[in-house]
């Protein structure tokens, strides 16, 4: 009588495979002579190795063992040759680009030397080779696999820029060289403006059309000649650029004839035009993080694959602190940079109901580490989620803002509507960037354009267009009507 | 292989959550019942009685003396003379003394169309007036058009045409401009009617609710989005920038280095400003009673105190509302010529006035349990 026995390693199986190994698995009284088997399943993430244990029997003794590989062409195993018994272990490497959930169907022969064969099927599965971790925080042995410098520097090239602007709100006089230089990063160092040095710059990163238009270039010029204006004490009036105070602090801010205020016009536009852009143009589409992207090999030089830096740049322009979370300690809330500063802001709404800020962390998260195991549906769905909630964070600060606007309307502050007004026109602009956007073109033209003051003249605003701007925003983001009023 | 123990560690670190959770929720639930207040007050009856009886009813009586003003700046229109500009002008001024009924209540639905801003900033841009006048160009409740409309634009129209009211006829009948000039006078009631309308409507349970919404179990408490916290921060707002400060300190300089600004008075030229601001602290004194709009009497912030243990705070109140009327009432309209002849008087008034908002602002908000949330931005 000839037998085979294998035993599976059950250690290593989980709660599904044990349920399976034991309705196959032999009860050693009732083996049927000649050779059986019991399947084996084994899981793994991807380009590691795992071990197959098999216990080989026969009383004729063993002449030989093969393996085909998913049906391919059987290779053969070494094994001692005559021997009744042997313990074999069968080391088997995961494809590095294997997808997560992955399998491959190990099918084992055993011939004794009477000639008569058995065979055993192993299955093996691609598993997960890291859990999420808590923060925002990955690794490849033992070194950071992170990296998103070029994002750091030009948020701090737009903080900077913003600290020049905010002279001329004032009463100082904006240089537009100096404007231009940090903005085409002139010499490395803004012209000798920035108070460090990077080969990154924001020009080239602006949205394409913006870019045709020279929307920045065009407000640099105009926020210099309005500064002149404001330097000599011009007061700013319906169709006159200059200073205008701000009710509740007594400082001023410059505007344009408009009542625009240059500093958010030009920080809060390349938020969108720079930032958001580029997340939604760039790394969250399918030329950075498309399921064809280079994700095995790492990239020259570097410890990160493409995709795991497109997704880090992602994350770079969102730039929260790596445990970032909801609610977020107010205590901390220095270390929030623009966008996931303006999460903040509305993330606490009534009680956390929208939650912003864990949601987009926990994506940003889930879909780096789906990355990490080649698990793309999760990533796929981890971007959807992003859009979404990009998108939504700049319409609920959108509305915040309307609701700022009104409360000034409600109490006559001309400085504080234009302030807040300008920060509702740039966020409502924002939403230009995303080619997911819910609210179409020209909804987003006509709350710009005409509810924020005809003829895009704030001094024109009007609280019945403010409220028509809000309605619009809630029609397209109805997450947003429970907090419409709180935000 | 190392997966199996983490997944079984993770289900039983889960199982504890779910547990520890269940006992930490159980543990909140009882943590939150709050021991009964030491005497049982009807909060809610309360803000029943102020938003059924009050406000409710300043916005309608406010509805139908604008309607009126229609009416009789229509009939102006149609047939300019001395007797249906004499009815549009006390048309005006019925609604502007029902206006400080209900000038007391804004947030909510008055907020949202930024109501006293559109129906009563003063003073008035003359020469604004005058250009919309000739382009007809305008738009109104626009940030550029604040100080052109409203009642006081409605004052400057109907009384500042002239010193008689033949010369104020003659804008409106025998002037180039008199349609324009009339038509800017409807555009304003218009403006002044749609934008009360709307306030009343969405306050109706008939139609926004926001009734519905101000006596909500939500709102029912002391914090700050509470009814009783907008309430009262709207009201000592109101008081402090509006009444006190706009109705008198600003005019008697007392913003302005000493300096008086006759012309920033509340109706200059009518020439009743005391008159609407002695109408207003009433208004406060009835919301402070619970004294509803049809006079009677119901549960008041005055109740509220008392339960709260501060009889004598409520007291206080009362006589200071008493002694801050018997000020303005020793002042005389036209109030820009009282400050122009004895501002000195005016600034007396206003030291009067100076008390009660200590007493509502610091005493009464602590008292309540409110928070003050709107920003300071005069220094006191």
């Amino acid at each position: 009588m000839k037998r085979l026995r294998i035993f599976a390693p059950y250690a290593l199986a989980i709660a599904l495979t044990l349920f399976a190994t034991a309705c196959d698995s032999n009860d050693p009284d009732l083996d049927p002579p000649g050779i059986n088997g019991a399947m084996l399943q084994v899981e793994g993430g991807r380009g590691t190795e795992v071990t197959i244990s098999l216990n080989l029997t026969a009383e004729a003794g063993i002449q030989s063992l093969t393996l085909s590989v998913d049906g391919g062409a059987a290779q053969t195993l070494s094994v001692n040759v005559g021997a009744i018994q042997q313990a074999f272990d069968h080391p088997f490497q995961i494809p590095a680009e294997a997808t997560l959930g992955a399998t491959f169907s190990l099918a084992f022969t055993l011939t004794d030397q009477d000639g008569v064969t058995s065979m055993i099927s192993a299955m093996v599965t691609t598993g997960k080779l890291i859990d999420t971790p808590a923060t925002y925080e990955f690794t490849r042995n033992g070194q950071s696999s992170v990296f998103y410098g070029g994002q750091n520097d030009r948020l701090d090239m737009v903080e900077e820029m913003k600290a020049v602007l905010r002279d001329g709100d004032q009463g100082g006089i904006i240089s537009e060289q100096v404007l231009l230089d940090m903005f085409e990063n002139t010499g490395n160092n803004g012209g000798g403006n920035f108070s460090f040095t990077s080969d990154r710059q924001l020009k080239n990163k602006v949205f394409a059309p913006d870019l045709d238009d020279r929307l920045f270039e065009d407000l640099f010029a105009r926020a210099a000649a309005a500064s002149v204006i404001g330097n000599g004490g011009g007061k700013a009036a319906n169709g006159t650029a200059g200073l205008i105070e701000r009710e509740n602090s007594g400082n001023t801010i410059l505007v344009d004839e408009n009542g625009r205020e240059f500093t958010q016009f030009i920080e809060k536009g390349l938020m969108g035009s720079v930032m958001y852009n580029q997340i939604f143009n760039l790394y969250l589409t399918d030329e950075r993080t498309g399921d064809n992207v280079e994700n095995v090999a790492l990239a020259d030089g570097k410890n990160y694959t493409n995709m795991e830096h497109g997704w880090d740049e992602a994350f770079g322009y969102w730039n929260p602190p790596l445990d970032f979370t909801s609610p977020w300690p107010s205590e901390r809330g220095s270390e929030d940079r623009f966008w996931s500063h303006y999460s903040n802001v509305v993330d606490n709404v009534n009680n956390g109901q929208l939650g912003t800020n864990a949601i987009l962390m926990t994506a940003y998260r889930e879909g780096r580490a789906a990355i990490v195991n080649n698990d793309l549906a999760t990533k796929n769905a981890q971007r959807d989620i992003l859009y979404e909630h990009l998108e939504l964070v700049a319409a609920a600060t959108a509305i915040h803002y309307i609701n700022d606007t009104l409360g000034a309307l409600d109490e006559g502050k001309t400085g504080e509507a234009f302030h807040v007004l300008s920060e509702a026109w740039a966020f409502t602009n924002a939403l230009r960037y995303s080619p997911r956007r819910t609210l179409s073109l020209a909804d987003i033209e006509q709350i710009m354009g005409t509810d924020f003051g005809a003829g895009s003249n704030f001094w024109n605003v009007t609280p019945a267009g403010l409220n028509n701007a809000k309605a619009t925003l809630v029609n397209a983001y109805p997450k947003l009507a429970p907090v419409q009023d709180d935000l | 292989m190392k997966h199996l123990p983490r997944l079984f560690a993770l289900l039983l670190l889960s199982g504890m959550v779910l547990l520890l959770g269940s006992c930490d929720s159980g543990g909140d639930a009882n943590g939150e019942e709050e021991p009964p207040p030491p005497e049982a007050f009807d909060r809610p009856a309360m803000l029943a009685n102020i938003g059924n009886n009050m406000v409710i009813p300043a916005y309608q009586a406010l509805q139908t003396a604008i309607d009126a003003l229609q009416e009789a700046t229509d009939a102006f229109a149609a047939n300019p003379s001395a007797n249906t500009l004499e009815a549009a002008q006390q048309a005006l001024k019925a609604a502007r003394l029902a206006w400080q009924d209900a000038n007391l209540f804004q947030f909510g639905p008055a907020e949202s169309v930024a109501l006293r801003a559109a129906l009563n900033t003063y003073p008035t841009d003359a020469d604004l007036i005058e250009n919309n006048v000739a382009s007809g160009n305008y738009v109104l409740g626009s940030i550029a058009n604040r100080a052109a409309g409203g009642f006081p634009t409605l004052d400057y129209l109907l009384h500042g045409m002239g010193s008689n009211p033949e010369e104020t006829l003659a804008k409106y009948t025998t002037d180039a401009g008199a349609a324009q000039r009339i038509a800017y006078v409807q555009d304003n009631v218009d403006f002044i009617k749609t934008n009360t309308d709307d306030t009343l409507n969405d306050w109706l349970a008939s139609g926004g609710n926001y009734i519905g919404t101000f006596l909500s179990a939500d709102k029912a408490g002391v914090d700050a989005g509470s009814s009783l916290g907008e309430l009262s921060n709207a009201l000592i707002l109101h008081y402090e920038r509006f009444l006190r400060d706009g109705k008198i300190g600003i005019p008697a300089g007392v913003r302005s280095a000493g300096v008086p600004r006759p012309r920033s008075t509340e109706a200059f030229y009518g020439g009743y400003s005391v008159e609407l601001a002695i109408a207003n602290v009433k208004a406060i004194e009835r919301l402070f009673l619970g004294t509803g709009l049809n006079g009677t009497d119901g549960i008041g912030l005055d109740e509220n105190l008392q339960a709260l243990g501060a009889t004598d705070l409520s007291n206080d109140i009362k006589t200071t509302l008493t002694a801050t009327v018997t000020a303005l009432e020793g002042l005389n309209d036209p109030l820009s010529t009282q400050i122009e002849t004895d501002v000195d008087a005016v600034t007396a008034a206003f030291t009067t006035m100076q008390q009660l908002v200590v007493l509502l602002k610091a005493d009464m908000a602590s008292v309540l349990g409110i928070t003050i949330t709107f920003q300071d931005n005069d220094g006191d």
